[in-house]
């Protein structure tokens, strides 16, 4: 019996991980999601600058992403476009991720 | 079922707990016992209205039956009792279970630092081989602990060089837990309050019950329960044959007053030590089994116990003697296990424990010769005067201790194969079935076996240590299914190579993807986009840059892909042997007592 029990802990090891398609990719989409969200409110509550030509700027930098994420802006509003956004992202690529591992493992364990 | 005749053979602690369980769902039986005392291992010696044990059985266990068992028969008889216990060795005591301060000061300073200096080495360097018991322990608790705290004394019980004993045994005795048993423990460890777990465990080991009057008082009233409600205990009557045939045992032979009787019965119990009984079949069994039987091997002692004109002469219940230099292995102090034991509240009586082979020298020495050997002992060792020792006697155990050599496991198997086919014939206790088990879990062994004449389908060989361990860990069934069922998800090896290319592949893409998006719409993050360059030399934002960001994005990922499934293998390899050195180490703590 404990012998037995051993191999299965062997086996155990032995074992290779597979991934939950699903939940990685809504894990990893919450975190890209919550990265904006919480990225962009930060830059809001900081505040911006003026520039020389006397505009007021908050966040220029991550204002670029709007190249990508068409409608998001460094605003509260903008924030929540930019968390649905980072959560689809964050969402494909972690189910991407997921699937590949899931059909390399399956395939390298014959 | 009143038509059933059942037959009980052994009255120790299984045998009259199997018949106890029967007697109380209404079905005698008949047990037979070899001896003209009940009790087995576990009976009380009388002597000049001196009471002492055979051993030293703790009342103490895990399983709730067995408790409850106890507390019904015994009832107010039961004491509870504060244990202590140590190690003597170099004239002085060390408590055990071991408490690291009070063994580095007993050791002294020098010794202390050459054993944290040993103990360091066996961790920076441990042997590679781990073949023997001595590398065993030396690997876990350096070469210098292993000599001061467990060479001698192991090799008293055993009779063999730590050296040959296999290391294999050591992990055995550790409970030959499971790994899948120590993950599951170690997640319930985090889940429970570990105060209140230490507090439990502390309690457990620092006191026990006993009956007021040995163990063997326990036997003696089960007996007499037993004979009134209609079953018979016959002592002095050996088994001497095992009829049977077409997978059935028919009946026994039994010598009793001199002649030989034959009892047919339609089910059996039979606690007698598992070689013997195999060579008592007739017709007799096949070769490869009755080969396999003989292998079986068994350890012996024998108790010489003596009584001391002092009311005290130790506070212990009993010390493990790790000199080298006398023979006796292990003192217990009567007195202190129950004082009901000593009539005289002016004197002590101390059993001192000489374990040894049937025949040997030890064994064949006259008693008288054993009780001198016994007083210049306790002299050498500084604890009691030959002039204060009034009188002794001498109590021979065969087979105390069932032997794990090399070649038992495989011997064992090929006997129980045969036993398996044999319908109404079931081994228990600890020589029934070769097992270390202690009296709770040989009582175990032996209710499950009576539940299977009611008509219960038990595994009996399945009673086993771990069953302890998963009695701490106090998980319901629901619990043990869903950690089954966690623990492979969480702890398996993730494929480097898969997660590598899978980290690599989105990476790429999305190099790829949005390169191509700003070639196609331009704008001011192209600016920002084309500085990956720095890094990824001849990446551009053009449709050829985005085929080369793409083979650089996938270079990245691979490698931090590789690196992740990497780390998080290492770190659950690590985790996983924490997990099993700890439950060796706790397991291992009360080692000793298990011989």
């Amino acid at each position: 019996m404990a012998a037995e029990k051993i191999s299965n802990g062997e086996k155990l090891l032995r074992g290779v991980l597979f991934l939950n398609t699903k939940v990685i990719g809504l894990a990893l989409g919450l975190i890209l999601g919550l990265i904006i969200f919480i990225g962009t409110n930060w830059l809001v509550i900081k505040g911006g600058h003026l520039t020389p030509d006397g505009r007021y700027v908050v966040g220029p930098h991550l204002q670029l992403l709007s190249q990508f994420f068409i409608g998001y802006k460094v605003s509260f509003l903008g924030s929540i476009i930019g968390f649905f956004y980072g959560f689809a992202l964050g969402t494909i690529c972690g189910s991407a991720i997921g699937w590949i591992y899931n059909k390399v493992a399956d395939f390298r364990r014959g | 079922m009143q038509q059933k005749k059942i037959i009980i053979i052994g009255a120790g602690p299984a045998g009259l707990t199997a018949a106890y369980v029967l007697s109380k769902a209404g079905v005698q039986s008949i047990v037979l016992e070899k001896d003209s005392i009940v009790g087995g291992l576990a009976r009380t010696i009388k002597y000049k209205g001196y009471h002492f044990d055979t051993g030293g059985h703790r009342f103490f266990t895990k399983v709730e039956s067995v408790e409850r068992m106890w507390r019904e028969i015994l009832g107010d008889n039961l004491l509870q009792r504060k244990r202590l216990s140590r190690i003597y060795y170099n004239k002085k005591f060390f408590y055990y279970p071991i408490r690291p301060l009070n063994a580095l000061l007993g050791l002294g300073i020098w010794n202390s630092i050459l054993v944290l200096f040993s103990y360091l080495m066996a961790q920076l360097f441990p042997s590679k081989e781990e073949k023997t018991f001595e590398q065993w322990v030396s690997n876990r608790f350096g070469k210098r602990l292993f000599r001061i705290f467990f060479k001698t004394y192991t090799e008293k019980v055993w009779g063999i060089s730590c050296k040959e004993i296999s290391a294999e045994w050591a992990a055995q005795r550790v409970k030959g837990l499971s790994l899948l048993t120590a993950l599951k423990n170690a997640m319930v460890s985090n889940r429970h309050d570990s105060r209140d777990k230490k507090k439990v465990i502390k309690t457990l080991i620092d006191t026990f019950d006993y009956p007021k009057f040995g163990p063997g008082m326990m036997w003696q009233r089960m007996v007499e329960i037993l004979q009134q409600n209609g079953s018979q205990v016959y002592l002095e009557s050996e088994v001497t044959g095992i009829h049977w045939s077409d997978h059935r045992v028919e009946a026994i032979e039994v010598k009793r007053n001199g002649k030989v009787e034959r009892l047919c019965g339609s089910d059996f119990i039979c606690s007698t030590p598992l070689r013997e009984t195999i060579q008592r079949f007739k017709p007799p069994v096949p070769q490869n089994v009755l080969e396999a039987a003989n292998d079986l091997k068994y350890r012996d002692f024998l108790t010489v116990a003596l009584i001391i004109k002092k009311p005290m002469v130790f506070p212990d219940t009993w010390i493990y003697v790790h000199d080298p230099e006398v023979k006796v292995g292990r003192i217990q102090n009567f007195k202190n296990w129950s004082p009901f034991l000593i009539p005289d509240p002016n004197q002590t009586c101390l059993g001192l424990e000489y374990f040894c082979n049937e025949g040997d020298l030890l064994w064949n020495m006259p008693d008288d010769q054993l009780i001198e050997l016994g007083k210049r002992e306790l002299e050498a060792l500084g604890l009691v005067y030959k002039s204060d020792v009034q009188e002794g006697t001498v109590v021979r155990m065969p087979k105390a201790y069932p032997i794990y050599d090399l070649t038992y496991q495989k011997s064992l198997e090929t006997v129980r194969r045969f036993l398996a086919h044999l319908r109404n014939f079931q081994m228990v206790g600890r020589n029934g079935m070769h097992k270390y088990n202690n009296q709770d879990h040989s009582m175990l062994t032996a209710m499950l076996s009576a539940e299977n004449i009611l008509g219960a389908n038990h595994d009996l060989w399945s009673i086993n240590v771990e069953q302890e361990y998963h009695e701490e860990m106090a998980l319901s069934p629901g619990e043990i299914t869903a950690l089954d069922r966690l623990l492979p998800a969480v702890f398996s090896r993730m494929d480097q190579l898969g997660l590598a290319i899978a980290v690599g592949s989105v990476c790429g893409i999305i190099l790829f993807l949005s390169t191509l998006w700003l070639v196609i719409r331009g704008g001011e993050i192209s600016i920002y986009f084309r500085l990956l360059n720095q890094y990824f030399f001849g990446y551009t934002v053009s449709i050829k840059g985005a085929f080369i960001g793409m083979a650089y994005g996938f270079s990245w990922g691979f490698l931090l892909g590789w690196l992740f499934a990497y780390l998080r293998n290492f770190s659950m390899a690590y985790y996983i042997y924490r997990v099993k050195r700890k439950v060796e180490l706790v397991t291992f703590r009360d080692f000793l007592d298990r011989f």
